[in-house]
């Protein structure tokens, strides 16, 4: 990790230690965009027969990552 | 005072109802990313990753069908038999989705060894988070994520959780679960 990237990590985790609604509401709002934006982009994949291939390739792909974790 | 619903993200509420149900059947922790991201981590994530309990196949069939009930499906397939064979016997986890919505998804795997098995008795909730969920420690989770996961995300995230925490780490016990993993894991 570069120094700027860890300084970075650092001012967010400070910000969150000192102003924890504040931060909740800004990750609230990131974690929810992330996932509708996910899911709508699948909801129109979903729509073609290659659309619904590609679909079935990408679950496959997370399947695939199953039990690397803690 | 635990947050209101309104208050909670969707990878939240996901976690909510699918706890809820879990909990019925069998001690649970939730560990890894999503322990960093309710203490503030602000990063993406499409899956919690949740460990059970070795519970028995029976046992598994009954919060199967119970999850199946409550919306819920199993990416890798509906029976439960299966699912249990071919992988959680197998220490492969499971992903279960709210069905016809692909995100997020519960990583699901049962105790595979003795780390696992202590991470469940010294599951603890984490009153900084407002939540209900049982986690493994934070020490526990710092140490999985320098020692074991090592990604830079991973790394990170246990940045992340040194600093928040500050001085209110057990310094000695990531240490002590650091030589657990180079024991069980390496």
């Amino acid at each position: 990790m570069d120094n700027e990237r860890l300084q970075q990590i650092d001012r967010w985790a400070a910000y969150c230690k000192a102003e924890p609604e504040k931060a909740k509401k800004a990750v609230n709002a990131l974690v929810d965009a992330q996932i509708d934006i996910a899911n709508r982009f699948y909801e129109r994949l979903r729509k073609t027969p290659e659309g619904r291939k590609a679909y079935q390739k990408l679950l496959k792909l997370r399947m695939e990552r199953s039990g690397k974790g803690q | 005072m635990e947050r209101g619903v309104r208050d909670l993200n969707i990878l939240e509420k996901f976690a909510l109802e699918f706890t809820h149900i879990v909990e019925h059947y069998s001690r649970y922790i939730i560990v890894s990313g999503f322990v960093a991201i309710v203490h503030g981590r602000s990063r993406a994530t499409e899956d919690i990753d949740l460990i059970l309990e070795r519970v028995p196949k029976e046992k598994f069939a009954q919060l199967h069908a119970h999850l199946e009930k409550g919306g819920f499906e199993c990416i890798q397939g509906e029976n439960p038999a299966m699912l249990y064979d071919d992988y959680l016997a197998q220490n492969t986890a499971i992903r279960y989705i709210k069905r016809g919505t692909p995100l997020p998804d519960m990583e699901v795997k049962l105790a595979k060894d003795r780390l696992d098995e202590l991470q469940l008795q010294e599951r603890t909730k984490l009153p900084m988070t407002n939540l209900p969920f049982w986690f493994s420690s934070i020490e526990t989770n710092i140490a999985f994520k320098e020692e074991y996961l090592k990604s830079p995300k991973d790394l990170e995230d246990a940045r992340h959780l040194r600093v928040v925490y500050g001085g209110k780490l057990d310094k000695e016990k990531i240490d002590r679960w650091k030589m657990l993993i180079k024991k069980f894991r390496s």
